[in-house]
């Protein structure tokens, strides 16, 4: 009963101290309310970005554009120092240089970003979203050339489908002719265009001076069907050599010489005939003819040694041929390897569209919870945060209302234990502190996205971490004598626990030896707890761990505030006694 | 014929430290007849009778660090009574007051009170004391930001008093708060802030009660309000124990005095006995039709059998301080030929003359 007597008159006395009031009580509610609003879109407005480029070219157009149209305003500046001057006076969020020839199809692009790292609360999100659309840019281009390329592969591919079936051909043709010069080559050898002199038995018209009837007859009987086999063998001869794959020059130069030696022998049969015909009573003259056949004869005789020298000749340019086709028959073959091998390592190309060129892997970051405004990410934190900064200045605000007040040694004077006003400022810091968290929770229901469901387990965390932040405060408000020192240690307790925390700076960002203390951190623990049961749905079962922590903080600081408050009990009475009037 | 019980459910009152008023208004609501109520309230609530001694202070030694404030103090405060604390400030009527009710631990010594069940340490027992002792410090002490009902209220309910409207009430007007009850404390003018305060102290009707310079601040017309609550509020039976440096006003209400002085409670006793023991001058008064004294303190002074220790005009009289007053009376009234004599008395000095005479030796 006398603890509830004493809430509600810290009650009636925080509501009737309006300054404080509106300070502690009002304050949070408003800041929360300001943040909620200010966060609750998903988009960075009125981000200027200066660019500097020292040459213009379609694509910087292009990056520029692209921003331009997106959600930057985009200030041309006429040099990298201005650039980097328009971020250090604020005059852009941040600075964009592009490399000196920077253009489509050039090495050496290059985009420098320059941002205020000092701006710590926005710079990440300018580097992300200038990253996020210089890189979609870049994948295009990356796209559009990859395309060309593969346009190019593609061709590529085509004809040497098409090409390998000539090669083919090539190689067939080049058999073909091997095996026709072979042919040639032995039939040529096998021309037998040797005149044999003797077998006319010339001499034989001469033996006595006077040529005999028989003897002329025996003679035409034995020419003349050499001379017809003759003839034979040197059409076959020609026919062949037109035949043959030889080279045309030397072909005519065959055919030439054949045909000479064919229309020499002709000759000879032709004036053998004659003779023979001239031949019937005329001795006269049948030694003429015989004289003439004579001179005819070794006149043949002398053509047809050239023409087997011809024949020879061409036996080796047949073999030169042989040996050129057989070069290049391999070469086609090399050829045709080779072909085959581009086919198939262009067949083994699999990838042939240019996005997935340009960009093998396709990150998408997409998020866990259903709401994406910055609200929801940040909200868990304000929470925290409203909960640890009033919890420290209301907390310590009450005990010293207690102890400034001029009624605390008629307190101390009744009957009633010092430990029971300790735990009326208490149960009154968490009836405040749950009311603003209530409020909070209910505004955020009410005017942003923050789903209902989540709010009453929200409380569990919230309601420990209020009792651990109120008891500390509570220490504060025993160790320290006067409502500035108690604010100001508040303040600086409130302060050292956000700095050491992620709210401001990434645990990731932190050196090892600080993350591992920070990583305990009642705001960094609390922020966690109310995110996950807030935005995750994360049942409280699974979060026992982290609860229990912030339980046994929150019971070490409950021994704390005994230890204080009897300390500091110990000294009050003289001070409560030899109290005087300051007017 | 007396109903079974009463006596005990008096006595275990009085040890929870149940007062007197509400015990009587309890006992009478469950239908006990006022005069038993009355009987068993007054036996065992008064149980020091008055004039016997209620609380005892023997060989006090309390000092802050080196500095000695109290050595060898030994007091008695007889029940009933308004027992005065005088002494230059500074000189430790505050610690001494904070040990009397066992605020403060001694050096040495100890404090005993006599309650039903005997002599009980006031250092060994706080409970009992807390509930037997009102206080009210120099600096009221109270909610400024309550009103005046809502702080009566508040102090009532941290004795277990169940707050009612009547209670409240009947106090607020005992205390001349009535007209007020509403208004915030902080609001409220010097004397009443200062009547608030005692009432505070008197809300669970205690048997003694401690005052500590309770005029301090106060003009003289809100000074004389305050001795009055003081005295009426001794009258309806409670101890009152008061320091003050206010001697003119302390002579005129306690009934005994301390005189502390070097650590130490030199003489204790009545204002008369005191001034007696400190000033065994006394106060010829002296005026005249033109109020010029020149040629009379000439001749006052040049006679050696008259015992004058000093001669001082205050406004348009003459005081003469004398250990032989009637030889003075007679020479004045045969010195005075050629004016017209107004006033002539003879009183003994004040305590405050006892006690600025005790500070000069």
């Amino acid at each position: 009963m006398i603890l509830v007597d004493l809430v509600r008159k810290n009650l009636v006395l925080l509501a009737r101290a309006r300054s404080s009031a509106l300070i502690v009580i009002l304050g949070p509610l408003v800041l929360i309310f300001l943040a909620g609003l200010a966060f609750d879109n998903a988009n960075v407005y009125s981000v200027r970005v200066a660019s500097y480029a020292p040459d213009d070219s379609p694509l910087v157009d292009v990056f520029s554009g692209a921003l331009s149209s997106s959600r930057f305003r985009m200030e041309g500046v006429p040099s990298v120092e201005a650039c980097q001057d328009a971020v250090r006076s604020g005059d852009a969020h941040a600075c964009m240089v592009f490399s000196k020839g920077f253009d489509a199809g050039k090495s050496g692009n290059e985009i420098t970003f320059y941002v205020d790292y000092s701006r710590v609360n926005l710079v990440s999100t300018i580097v992300d979203v200038l990253s996020s659309e210089v890189g979609l840019r870049t994948t295009e281009l990356s796209r559009n050339l990859s395309a060309a390329l593969i346009d190019a592969l593609d061709v590529t591919r085509r004809t040497v489908r098409q090409k390998r079936g000539t090669l083919v051909t090539l190689a067939t043709e080049n058999d073909r002719m091997l095996k026709g010069v072979a042919r040639t080559r032995a039939s040529i050898e096998g021309l037998d265009v040797t005149l044999n002199v003797e077998a006319f038995n010339l001499p034989l018209l001469n033996e006595s001076g006077v040529p005999t009837f028989e003897r002329w007859e025996s003679f035409a009987n034995v020419s003349v069907p050499r001379l017809d086999a003759m003839l034979v063998s040197l059409v076959d001869a020609e026919q062949d050599v037109n035949g043959s794959s030889l080279d045309s020059a030397t072909k005519a130069d065959l055919i030439s010489s054949i045909d000479d030696v064919l229309n020499k022998t002709l000759l000879v049969r032709s004036q053998l005939n004659s003779a023979w015909n001239q031949s019937g009573g005329d001795r006269a003259v049948l030694n003429a003819s015989l004289v003439a056949l004579r001179a005819a004869v070794s006149d043949a005789k002398l053509r047809t040694d050239a023409v087997a020298t011809v024949r020879q000749q061409a036996v080796q340019g047949l073999d030169e041929v042989k040996v050129s086709l057989d070069r290049s028959l391999l070469n086609v073959l090399d050829m045709q390897v080779g072909i085959n091998a581009i086919d198939a390592a262009l067949e083994g190309i699999r990838v042939t569209d240019p996005g997935t060129v340009a960009q093998p892997v396709k990150t998408t970051v997409k998020p866990v919870a259903a709401e994406r405004t910055y609200l929801n990410y940040l909200f868990p934190s304000l929470v925290v945060l409203v909960i640890a900064f009033t919890s420290l200045l209301l907390a310590p605000s009450i005990v010293m209302f207690e102890r400034k007040s001029t009624a605390v040694f008629r307190n101390f004077m009744a009957p009633v234990p010092g430990v029971v006003f300790v735990a009326a400022s208490f149960i009154t810091s968490v009836l405040v502190l749950l009311a603003q968290v209530l409020v909070i929770l209910l505004v955020a229901v009410a005017v942003f996205t923050i789903p209902f469901a989540s709010v009453l387990p929200t409380l569990v965390p919230g309601v420990i971490l209020i009792v651990l932040f109120v008891l500390l405060g509570l220490a504060l408000g025993f160790v320290f004598e006067t409502q500035e020192t108690v604010n100001l240690a508040g303040i600086t307790l409130a302060s050292l626990f956000l700095f050491l925390s992620d709210v401001l700076i990434p645990l990731e960002s932190m050196p090892q030896w600080l993350r591992v203390m920070v990583e305990w951190n009642p705001i960094v623990l609390g922020g966690s707890l109310i995110r996950k049961v807030l935005l995750f749905d994360v049942s409280l079962a699974s979060l026992a761990g982290s609860l229990a922590v912030i339980v046994g903080y929150a019971v070490a600081a409950a021994g704390l505030v005994l230890l204080v408050h009897h300390i500091s009990s110990k000294h009050v009475i003289w001070k409560l006694l030899h109290r005087k009037k300051t007017k | 014929m007396e109903k079974p019980g009463l006596g005990s459910v008096v006595q275990d009152s009085y040890q929870r430290g149940v007062p007197a008023d509400a015990l009587r208004e309890l006992l009478l609501k469950a239908g006990w007849p006022l005069d038993m109520v009355k009987e068993h309230i007054d036996r065992v609530y008064r149980d020091v009778p008055d004039g016997k001694a209620f609380l005892a202070a023997r060989g006090l030694v309390k000092g802050f660090g080196a500095r000695p404030v109290l050595d060898g103090i030994d007091l008695d405060v007889l029940s009933g009574e308004i027992f005065g604390i005088i002494g230059q400030s500074g000189s430790g009527k505050t610690t001494l007051l904070g040990l009397l009710v066992g605020f403060l631990e001694p050096d040495a010594g100890d404090v005993s009170i006599r309650t039903s069940t005997g002599l009980v340490s006031v250092f060994k027992s706080p409970e009992v004391v807390k509930r037997l002792f009102g206080f009210a410090a120099q600096v009221p002490s109270f909610y400024e930001n309550l009103t005046a009902r809502e702080n009566v209220e508040h102090f009532a309910s941290l004795y277990g008093i169940p707050v009612g409207k009547r209670r409240t009430e009947s106090l607020l007007r005992a205390f001349k708060l009535e007209d007020a009850r509403d208004t915030l404390a902080r609001n409220l003018s010097g004397g009443m802030k200062k009547r608030l305060d005692i009432a505070c102290a008197m809300v669970h009707n205690p048997r003694v009660l401690i005052l500590d310079e309770p005029t301090a601040d106060l003009d003289s017309v809100i000074a004389q309000e305050i001795w009055d609550l003081v005295v009426d509020i001794n009258k309806r039976g409670t101890t009152v124990i008061l320091a003050s440096h206010f001697v003119q006003e302390i002579e005129r209400v306690c009934h005994r005095i301390g005189i502390l002085r070097n650590r130490r409670v030199v003489d204790v006793g009545t204002p008369d006995e005191l001034r007696v023991l400190y000033t065994p001058y006394h106060e010829v008064v002296i005026e005249t039709g033109r109020a010029s004294y020149d040629a009379l303190v000439k001749l006052l002074r040049s006679r050696n059998d008259l015992g004058i220790q000093k001669v001082e005009r205050k406004g348009r009289s003459l005081m003469v301080i004398s250990g032989a007053p009637e030889q003075v009376l007679q020479f004045v009234l045969r010195s005075m030929t050629d004016d017209v004599l107004v006033r002539l008395s003879v009183q003994r000095p004040s305590v405050q003359d006892a006690f600025e005479s005790l500070v000069k030796r």
